[in-house]
């Protein structure tokens, strides 16, 4: 799901980067009131922790192995705001070591992946949860988080690439960046998320969920 | 030069492994892969490291040329639909890499993988009628009735449209020339003197240094890891089932989520033991020379002249 240079146009990756900024800010201030000066060994941590996620390869029914984005799991463990941060410093640092999603495409990928996702995870995560600590019904939401959250951070990085085509085209109404419309470019996209990497992210999201519950339950307790 | 730390070059390159019984070969294939992950972390940051101390051209260049080369340069890429421009620009980017005295084998390899990834296989489809109608390039299936096949209207003849083919070139090479010029600034300057380069250029002090330690530790747990799962490679010799491999990967999982919690309460310690009050400072910053102002301008009135010829007479 991260998007490379040379899909978006700059209408929309500046506007983009500005709201990423925006949120960014919001967070630190909200984070700097809780936490004040352990606010950066927190963080760090938190997005170390956090790029981890990503490198867990976990075995899927087929013989094959899948990954996660965590922002999910970041977002039920450490709360949105914090999972903000931490999963948008781990997309940078994917982007300069990696070359893993654009430069330019920084601001529309943190947004996707680090600002929707955990708070799309949380909000699902309570919703079917409730304020019961009951394992199956904890681990049913854990995997819905995951799997909500995902598609719709799929959903809007398939409009954002649907938006191209009527944005940014040439005289002739070529499109410049990303060709294809809507109507081809949300259900291509959303469609291998609900089916595939959905489930990837739900099951990754409930089964550490559940390890840190059972290892940890402390710290996730009042989530 | 600085030295290259000792436990840096004991890092053994991680193969893929297959165990044959009974005629069956049984993979470990999520212990593979989490190596393989871990390993490519290491290396690269490994490599990076060690190619931006070679005596190359950008390497010799201050790091907030190189970040603003990198901000300009992408942005500049993304404004220029010219192909015969962006292929221009892959000239200049070559010869960029050549001089910075880069394996041109290996960083090509690197960039052409990315490339197919991210540029190649998503375009595809931009190749065909069904998307980019237009003339006939290579005529394909020509059937005698069109169709809607689930998402697409496929017409009654399918073929390769000339259009088609400039579309998806010219998106291709912008992502072929971003990608290089990516990678060519990671690989020519060290990532803590691009942090300083985002701090000069004023980026918030507060989430560098996040990015700064972060950067560190995810080293130091990436050892943690990969060293966690060799052991546990090295120990085992059959068929892992489902239940059991989920097993394995949760305790891997806990045990660095453990040691990464208790480390951020050591760290945090220990900064205030040695007097951190929140005043963040980024070190010794290089100042900007004859030569750095020199090649950044040179290279924004190149990008800005190909924007401008680009997009002025309407070059596509």
């Amino acid at each position: 799901m991260h998007i490379p240079d040379g899909y978006l146009g700059p209408k929309t990756y500046i506007t983009m980067y500005a709201i990423f900024t925006a949120f960014i800010f919001v967070a630190i201030k909200k984070l700097k009131k809780k936490l004040s000066l352990k606010l950066i060994p927190f963080l760090g941590f938190a997005s170390a922790f956090s790029f981890l996620i990503m490198m867990f390869n976990i075995p899927i029914p087929g013989g094959t192995t899948g990954h996660a984005v965590g922002a999910a799991l970041a977002g039920l463990v450490i709360g949105p705001w914090a999972a903000m941060i931490a999963v948008s410093v781990a997309l940078i640092i994917q982007a300069l070591v990696f070359g893993d999603g654009g430069i330019t495409a920084i601001g529309a990928n943190c947004f996707t992946m680090a600002i929707v996702m955990p708070f799309i995870a949380v909000w699902t995560y309570k919703l079917i949860a409730g304020n019961t600590d009951n394992k199956r019904r904890t681990g049913v939401a854990a995997f819905f988080a995951g799997y909500v959250s995902l598609n719709v951070a799929a959903l809007i990085t398939a409009v954002l690439f649907g938006l191209q085509p009527i944005i940014s085209t040439d005289a002739a109404g070529n499109p410049l960046y990303s060709p294809y419309p809507l109507k081809i470019a949300v259900p291509a996209m959303t469609l291998e998320h609900l089916l595939l990497f959905g489930i990837v992210e739900g099951i990754v999201t409930m089964v550490f969920f559940q390890y840190l519950k059972k290892a940890n339950p402390e710290l996730v307790s009042n989530k | 030069m600085t030295e290259i730390p000792s436990f840096l070059l004991i890092n053994n390159p991680v193969t893929l492994h297959e165990v044959k019984k009974n005629d069956k070969k049984f993979r470990f294939s999520f212990i593979e892969q989490t190596l393989n992950s871990s390993g490519k972390f290491i290396s690269t940051t490994v490599f990076q490291y060690h190619s931006a101390l070679f005596k190359g051209i950008l390497q010799q260049l201050n790091p907030v040329v190189k970040l603003l080369m990198l901000l300009v340069g992408t942005t500049g890429i993304a404004l220029i639909h010219s192909v015969l421009f962006q292929l221009i620009l892959s000239f200049l980017i070559f010869l960029l890499v050549a001089f910075s005295k880069l394996r041109l084998r290996s960083f090509y390899k690197r960039v052409l993988t990315l490339v197919l990834i991210f540029g190649i296989i998503p375009t595809l489809p931009i190749y065909f009628n069904w998307i980019t109608p237009g003339k006939p390039a290579l005529e394909l299936i020509k059937s005698g009735c069109s169709f809607n096949f689930w998402i697409y209207h496929v017409p009654n003849s399918l073929y390769i449209s000339y259009e088609g083919i400039h579309h998806a070139l010219r998106l291709e090479i912008k992502v072929l020339n971003s990608l290089a010029l990516s990678l060519l600034i990671i690989h020519t300057t060290q990532f803590v003197d691009i942090v300083k380069a985002a701090s000069r250029l004023k980026a918030p002090a507060i989430f560098l240094l996040i990015i700064t330690l972060s950067h560190k530790l995810i080293f130091i747990f990436t050892k943690v890891l990969e060293d966690s799962f060799l052991g546990l490679k090295s120990r085992w010799w059959r068929k892992i089932d489902e239940n059991a491999s989920r097993q394995i990967v949760g305790n891997r999982f806990l045990l660095v989520f453990n040691k990464t919690w208790h480390r951020y309460d050591q760290t945090y310690k220990a900064m205030i033991a040695r007097g951190f009050n929140g005043t963040i400072e980024h070190g010794y910053q290089k100042q900007l020379n004859r030569l750095d102002i020199l090649f950044l301008l040179l290279f924004i009135v190149v990008l800005s002249t190909a924007v401008t010829i680009s997009n002025v007479f309407q070059l596509y």
